[in-house]
């Protein structure tokens, strides 16, 4: 037997039952019922199948005559009948759950007693006490997040024991605390709407307690919108409409039934249209170099303008034309008339074109792009407006390649270097919770009534994204989270709109840490996680949105047949199916192999960082991976990161992908310098070999093979692709029928005020 | 008394000897230890350096009565201007000064130093270079700065001894170890503090055919990849550890016409470039890894990083004159080469072409993938069917059974490994062999997983356990 075989069925046997079926709490167990015989039987507790009573209680003594038919659990199929004179008592399944349930409370084991109840009220809902133990698991609970400081949770508790008992002693104090609580908290964090609504609730719910805990906050709430009203008047007669536009809005948040504000806020949009937009991640001034980041890919069309910009079916080049060289080995850049630097007026020249190539190529520039200067031959300025591009060798898709901004540098009021773009708007007021981009004087490709603001308002999540779309805080939605898609599907009130271009969902391995290094091991975790259950159930929510499929592999698939994306993918290699028996062995001979290569221990649960970034979709998607994961003995820790903070020690790094052009960006994934921090041998060649590929079918050809060795090797562990969501008011003009970003047609737009709703 | 004075008297016994008993050998043994060096010193000073014509004078002369007072009879110096047509190459750059350059009549010594005299930022900067012409071969650049013009004469004669390499003559081979003879060690040195061998020095071996009497009489062969470091000094005779990236025994028996030279060099500042290209197109080969085995006071391999897409990977240099480099690809380890970093400005090493080797790997890594797949797939599945019978789940263990009998058998992976066996043929013979081992792994795996009938095991299980109830 080969050393293989004999590792195989050592750790085969290694698995001990209990590895594979997990103790499982009563509720989920098979029901019985539990029969007590007197001291003559030895005062047995005999398991039995549930009794088919027809009251599941036990009878009076009087009618506890004659005997009852009783089948053991553990001998199906047999029947025995006893005396009720030999049963001295008689515990039936829902009693033995419900018993369980109480000393989980006691603990403060909340969330574990939830379960009990949830299954108690579903199935057996006339188990007696049930409903007043649900009721002291509320308030016992309410209790507990007050201590704590939860407050939106104990406030969410008591609104459900409320709907039980309203008049449960003491809810109507407890209900008015947590309520005053929560106002002040809303009201420092400058969120007047949600603390006009706690008022409401409790005005309604507690009509005793408006005297004394509403009428004070609502005088406050008016005093403070009728400062603002006059100072958003105050900026609009001075023609300083940023902040009128800010004050007039703020103003219609705190008291919206202010008499003058709805006007007001009117007449400053007619003179200072802003496009309110609704981001989960909130934009940072963009990189000058290539990124998946979501949000620097949205706000870089801002800021940026592109020699060439991807468009649903190709490249648009918005600067200039383009054409091949003699020799096959350059392109000629040849710039449009009347291109100048916004707010400077001065032209663009060739000069500044060849330096943004130039600093393109060069690791030591912001700008640098391994696979730019991995081609990059030079840049000869041939005329005012023409530039002469070399390359080393021509790639099939140059244009991917194109996609550089044109930037120039001066100095920052603070000191520093300040970038500036040839893009429609600047980057003019960033905080946590709100980004402004501020329309550029001069801009070349500027269209009258385009947005002269475009103002980013960040949300916790994306329905709280969504509830501001309703409110009408904002007019556009960026990013809908894909179990939100179906809320505003057929509302005619709004468009939600598919981008053109899917992102791949990926877990990367570090391949310098020894547990994820090991190709057995990264297979284990493959087959350890249930994918197709992640993306159906827990990302889609049972909706079916065509296009987001679970993938084979790095590159995304195609959604519809003339898709410019899905080339790549090689419909052969199919999906390696969910198998959690086939991953624990795999990751018991993955142990051992690590353990014989490096010699050290590894014992106990080995822990795994998996780093995500701060993003609902990415943390939904991690915390069931993180369970699913933990079926390996494995102790997933997780961690979130931005995608320019990420640690070094990271085990697994999830990553969602833009993958625009796979022909390119293949090499920036799985190359030497790529995403995935190491390259093998084999796929070095392979890459080598697609670099070298003379046209477009030998590209995908060559892609075809890349995907097959990567779903061998897994440098990455492939999830899904999702097809991403916008969402914008009907009301919004201009919008693009296919986005690739947010803002790709933002010169377009047409945005009218919306007034939020209450 | 000191050593200077105890290798004359060593030899004039060895003279006294019979001449019967001393035979050939000896006789060579002592010549070579008794015979100078033949040097000759060319020297460029660039006008702009503020030396007066008087000086400059005075340099050269100083140069020649100082030489002789530290290098004793071991040196036959001569000191002399560079030539006109030499002039301006020797002060451009000497690193790339081509031997064809150099005068034909200094070329009939032993050893020509050129040195080139030039203004630096902060006095005047002195550049020597060695050609030893037996060998054929330059030495590594030594390069000085001075403040003082009057520091002058001593700083070009430290750097004139730094760029000197002694010539050595092999004299016993025996497994990684040779001892090397040198040329002139028995000729007493003034100066007695100056070492036989400085720090750092490596010897290049080479070889060369001899004439009747034994003196040099062809071009030299150098042997490649190949370098002998000093362990030990006893007299004139040098113990060294012989390094070589060569396959068999990189130094030939003894032969009376051939003789064995070698010549000690020392690597010059930087770093070398070493150049990996595949041995059938030349093609430069990208991405593969380079490791620096661990040196004296090191204890750790030193990652150099990854050859470019020229093939290029820079070697610096280590605590040793030499480093031993390891190329790997993956798994593979390719080569290992010592290399004298600085030496060469440039190393060209042809490698095996990796491209049926890396698809070989692959194939075998997706068949290895797919028997240690399907094996744990059949231990998982009869686990969770042991499970089932435990909890008396009767129907949940028949359909876990059946999903066992539905498991695609071993046979088409023992199928796509007879597909690979021939792919070996056009494998590198080291890989091929390495690569044998694995396919063999692999069959027995197959083969066991073919014969092993995973449901009867089980069902004979499950009969014998509810026997046993």
């Amino acid at each position: 037997m080969s050393r293989l075989a004999i590792a195989l069925v050592a750790a085969a046997l290694l698995l001990a039952p209990s590895m594979l079926v997990a103790v499982e709490p009563l509720y989920q167990q098979r029901p019985y019922d539990v029969v007590t015989l007197d001291a003559n039987n030895g005062n047995s507790a005999l398991k039995v199948q549930p009794l088919d009573m027809p009251v599941r209680r036990l009878p009076p003594s009087a009618n506890r005559t004659g005997e009852i038919e009783i089948e053991l659990l553990e001998r199906p199929g047999e029947r025995f009948r006893v005396a009720w004179f030999n049963i001295t008592n008689l515990q039936f399944f829902e009693e033995l759950v419900l018993a369980e349930a109480a000393p989980l409370v006691a603990q403060g084991k909340f969330d574990e007693a939830y379960e009990y109840y949830r299954f108690l009220e579903t199935k057996y809902p006339q188990t007696a006490g049930l409903r007043e133990a649900v009721e002291n698991f509320l308030w016992q609970h309410s209790a507990s997040e007050f201590k704590a400081g939860r407050f939106d949770q104990a406030l969410a508790l008591m609104v459900e024991l409320h709907r039980r008992n309203p008049r449960r002693p003491n809810l109507n104090t407890a209900y008015g605390r947590v309520t005053v609580k929560l106002v002040e908290n809303r009201l420092a964090a400058g969120n007047y709407r949600a603390a006009r609504g706690l008022l409401k609730n409790l005005a309604q719910r507690y009509p005793d307690q408006a005297a004394t805990s509403v009428a004070p906050f609502e005088s406050q709430l008016q005093a403070k919108a009728t400062a603002l009203l006059v100072q958003a008047r105050a900026d609009l007669a001075a023609n300083n409409l940023s902040a009128a536009h800010r004050a007039a809005m703020q103003v219609l948040e705190v008291w919206p039934a202010i008499a003058g504000g709805r006007e007001l806020a009117q007449a400053i949009h007619a003179k200072y249209p802003v496009a309110s937009v609704g981001v989960i991640s909130p934009a940072p001034q963009p990189p000058l170099r290539p990124t998946d980041d979501w949000a620097a890919l949205r706000a870089e069309r801002l800021v940026y303008r592109f020699l060439a910009e991807r468009t649903a079916t190709g490249y648009l080049l918005p600067l200039g034309e383009i054409a091949k060289s003699e020799g096959n080995r350059g392109l000629t850049l040849a710039l449009k008339p009347g291109l100048g630097w916004p707010d400077t007026n001065r032209p663009l020249s060739a000069q500044e074109v060849a330096r943004c190539l130039v600093a393109r190529a060069d690791p030591g520039q912001a700008a640098f792009d391994a696979a730019w200067s991995d081609i990059f031959a030079g840049a000869n300025v041939t005329g005012l407006s023409a530039v002469q591009i070399e390359f080393a060798r021509l790639p099939v898709r140059v244009e991917s390649l194109l996609t550089i901004p044109l930037w120039t540098s001066g100095a920052a009021v603070g000191g520093g270097p300040r970038i500036s773009g040839l893009g429609p708007y600047r980057l003019a007021e960033e905080t946590p919770v709100r980004t402004s981009f501020v329309a550029q004087t001069g801009y070349f490709a500027a269209q009258p009534g385009q947005p002269s603001e475009v103002e980013e308002r960040a949300y916790a999540d994306s329905a709280a994204a969504l509830r501001a779309l309703r409110r009408g805080e904002v007019s556009v939605l960026d990013r809908l989270s894909p179990w939100d898609v179906k809320r505003l599907v057929g509302n005619k009130d709004y468009v939600v709109r598919a981008y053109a271009f899917p992102t791949v969902h990926l877990l990367v391995p570090n391949p310098h840490q020894p547990l994820t290094a090991n190709r057995t091991f990264r297979r284990a975790l493959l087959y350890a996680l249930d994918r197709e259950g992640i993306l159906r159930r827990g990302l889609l929510d049972g909706q079916a949105i065509a296009g987001c499929e679970v993938l084979s592999g790095p590159f995304p698939r195609e959604v519809s047949g003339d898709d410019p994306h899905g080339y790549a993918n090689n419909p052969q290699i199919k999906p390696r199916p969910y198998d959690p028996g086939t991953a624990l062995v795999l990751s018991r001979l993955a142990l051992d192999e690590v353990r014989a290569a490096t010699g050290q221990k590894i014992d106990g649960q080995p822990a795994l960082t998996l780093v995500h970034p701060p993003e609902p979709i990415a943390r939904a998607a991690c915390q069931s991976i993180a369970r699913q994961l933990g079926t390996l003995d494995l102790q997933i820790v997780l961690r979130e990161a931005p995608a320019d903070a990420v640690p070094a020690d990271y085990d697994l790094l999830y990553a969602e992908l833009a993958m625009r052009e796979p022909a390119v960006d293949a090499i920036r994934l799985l190359g030497p310098r790529g995403l995935t921090g190491s390259c093998s041998p084999a796929m070095l060649a392979a890459l080598r070999e697609l670099e070298s590929a003379a046209e477009g079918r030998q590209a995908a050809s060559q892609l075809h093979a890349i995907h097959r060795l990567a779903a061998g090797e897994l440098p990455v562990i492939p999830l899904w692709q999702l097809v991403e969501h916008c969402a914008f008011h009907a009301g919004v003009q201009g919008f693009s029928a296919k986005p690739v970003s947010l803002y790709q047609d933002i010169e377009s737009w047409r945005v009218p005020l919306r007034l939020p709703s209450e | 008394m000191n050593r200077t004075h105890l290798l004359p008297m060593t030899l004039l016994a060895a003279l006294l000897l019979p001449a019967a008993a001393r035979g050939a050998d000896s006789a060579a043994q002592v010549a070579w230890e008794l015979s100078p060096y033949r040097v000759e010193v060319l020297i460029a000073i660039d006008s702009r350096a503020g030396l007066s014509r008087g000086e400059t004078a005075e340099l050269l002369d100083q140069l020649t009565s100082r030489a002789e007072n530290v290098a004793g009879g071991g040196w036959k110096l001569t000191v002399r201007p560079a030539p006109a047509s030499l002039r301006s190459a020797l002060l451009a750059d000497l690193a790339a000064l081509p031997a064809e350059a150099l005068p034909a009549a200094s070329l009939s010594g032993d050893k020509v130093l050129v040195v080139g005299v030039k203004p630096a930022l902060a006095g005047i900067a002195v550049q020597v270079r060695e050609y030893d012409a037996t060998a054929r071969a330059w030495n590594g650049l030594r390069t000085r700065e001075v403040g003082q013009p009057e520091n002058l004469p001593q700083v070009v004669l430290d750097a004139l001894f730094a760029a000197f390499g002694p010539q050595g003559r092999i004299e016993t081979v025996e497994g990684n170890t040779a001892t090397v003879r040198l040329r002139a060690g028995a000729l007493g040195r003034r100066d007695g503090a100056l070492p036989l061998l400085a720090d750092g020095v490596v010897f290049r071996p080479l070889l060369v055919t001899s004439d009747a009497s034994g003196a040099a009489a062809g071009p030299p062969q150098a042997i490649p990849w190949t370098y002998l470091v000093p362990t030990g000094v006893r007299g004139s005779l040098v113990t060294c550890r012989i390094e070589s990236g060569l396959a068999g025994p990189p130094l030939p028996e003894f032969h009376p016409s051939q003789l064995r030279l070698a010549l000690a060099s020392q690597g010059g500042q930087g770093s070398t470039k070493l150049k990996l290209v595949s041995q059938g197109t030349g093609a430069p080969l990208a991405g593969y890894e380079v490791v620096a085995l661990p040196g004296t006071g090191e204890t750790k391999p030193q990652p150099l990083g990854r050859s470019d897409r020229q093939g290029i990977v820079a070697i610096p240099s280590g605590t040793e004159g030499v480093r031993i480099v390891v190329l790997r690809q993956g798994d593979e380890i390719l080569a290992r080469v010592p290399i004298a970093p600085g030496l060469a400005s440039e190393l060209t090493l042809p490698l095996p072409d990796a491209s049926q080797r890396l698809a070989v790997e692959t194939a075998l890594a997706e068949i290895a993938d797919g028997l240690v797949d399907l094996a744990a797939r059949r231990e998982a599945l009869a686990a969770r069917v042991r499970i089932a019978v435990a909890k008396s789940d009767v129907e949940p263990a028949l359909k876990l059974v059946q999903q066992l009998r539905d498991l695609p058998a071993a046979d088409p992976w023992l199928t796509r490994l007879d597909q690979a066996q021939p792919l070996l043929a056009a494998v590198d013979a080291a890989s091929r062999k390495r690569l044998e081992g694995r396919i063999a792994d692999l069959r027995q795996l197959a083969e066991t997983l073919i014969a092993d009938k995973p449901v009867e095991r089980l069902e004979a299980e499950l009969k014998a356990a509810s026997a046993g109830k």
